[in-house]
């Protein structure tokens, strides 16, 4: 799936879901890239993305305006990177959204003709 | 050595030798008259210099640990986390056995024939050697051999200070494998090995898993054992208390942390993060 653009000029890559999930993620809870990559990857069972893939993305999309850093001191421990979503970056998820709700009448259309055919037994092996 | 008072004085991690300089020729554009003296260790060597008085204003380390283990809160604040990396086995085409070992049987290799020469860097001063213990206690579990720790640990022909001698010394071709950071096999254009997220030390999901893994080494003071846990690779740099350039030191970090500094640590094999 390619960056779809906005009418607004924002624009998200839907591409394996890492961005919108990202965007997501820090919606939920402004956090650093350590622990966005153990949070991401429990959501997204389905496929393992390396953490150098969620690094470049968030940089990505600071570099977008869709969410900013700064730093931040832990009780114990290193300061790092913490993500923020900006309003930029909430317009380009609610458009993402809209593009994957779209997306999923595109798929459950589709495997609903498959299925009606599969029951009509309009479909053989033979064909 | 003779240091000018007004030089901006950096010590790093050798595997962070390239990026520094090339991050370094940023801040000459800002300041072409400015004298820099640049300084490099493993990690735990730099951290114990500067707790031994050495000052210097920024200082760049392989792992965050360090900081804490030498420097937080006596002579350090706070460290910043920059990058991250993974831990690889490097080589080159005239290694012995080059054109057999894969992922599945690098163990095999360099255990099999006597006339390989293995090395790594000493884990009581720089991280990568800590790290490829870790690894090796790692690879034991993942591939189901018991002793294979022991038995790489018995089998190392040459024990370097830093991760960048190692890699030197791979280049000149004292050694035929070297275990090594994946930036500075990058860098250097080795062929490398490498190992599943569960073992390379590179991925926070597996954080829990590499911290089973854990290495002795001689403490701060005599008598006194420091326990390493696993945990994943994080470089981290930071200004010292006693800097006296700290305006200057924080320029040079905004540089090394920033969109420039970025793309410099990864043109050279690092992960910005």
């Amino acid at each position: 799936m390619a960056a779809e653009k906005t009418e607004n000029g924002a624009s998200v890559s839907l591409d394996r879901m890492i961005q919108p999930m990202l965007l997501l993620l820090i919606l939920k809870k402004p956090t650093h890239g350590y622990e966005l990559i153990q949070s991401f990857n429990a959501l997204h069972e389905g496929e393992i993305v390396e953490p150098g893939t969620i690094y470049r993305n968030l940089r990505r999309m600071e570099k977008d305006e869709f969410v900013v850093s700064s730093w931040e001191a832990a009780e114990s421990g290193p300061a790092r990177r913490k993500y923020t979503i900006t309003g930029k970056g909430l317009k380009a998820l609610q458009e993402a959204v809209l593009k994957l709700e779209q997306q999923k009448r595109q798929i459950e259309d589709y495997l609903s003709e498959y299925n009606n055919l599969v029951t009509k037994g309009g479909y053989s092996d033979e064909n | 050595m003779k240091t000018d008072p007004n030089a901006l004085k950096i010590l790093h991690a050798g595997a962070l030798r390239k990026p520094i300089k090339e991050c370094i020729h940023i801040l000459w554009e800002r300041y072409p008259d400015l004298k820099v003296e640049l300084d490099y260790a493993g990690s735990r060597a730099c951290a114990k210099a500067v707790a031994e008085g050495k000052i210097v204003d920024v200082i760049a380390l392989a792992d965050y640990q360090v900081f804490n283990d030498f420097l937080i809160p006596r002579f350090v604040d706070m460290s910043f986390v920059f990058a991250t990396d993974q831990m690889v086995l490097a080589f080159d085409e005239f290694s012995t056995g080059s054109n057999q070992i894969n992922g599945q049987n690098w163990m095999d290799v360099l255990l099999g024939n006597p006339t390989i020469k293995y090395a790594r860097s000493d884990h009581r001063l720089d991280p990568c050697g800590y790290r490829t213990l870790i690894l090796w206690q790692l690879a034991e579990e993942y591939y189901r051999r018991p002793g294979l720790y022991q038995l790489l640990e018995n089998g190392w022909s040459n024990l370097y200070p830093k991760s960048l001698d190692l890699a030197v010394a791979l280049m000149e071709g004292k050694i035929d494998y070297g275990f090594e950071y994946l930036s500075v096999a990058k860098q250097m254009d080795f062929l490398y090995i490498q190992f599943p997220p569960e073992i390379n030390l590179s991925d926070p999901r597996f954080a829990d898993h590499y911290a089973r893994a854990k290495v002795s080494i001689e403490g701060n003071y005599p008598g006194l054992e420091t326990v390493i846990t696993g945990a994943p690779i994080e470089f981290s740099v930071a200004i010292p208390k006693n800097s006296n350039q700290k305006e200057l030191a924080q320029e040079f970090i905004d540089i090394l942390t920033g969109p420039r500094g970025e793309e410099i640590l990864e043109t050279n094999g690092l992960i910005p993060c």
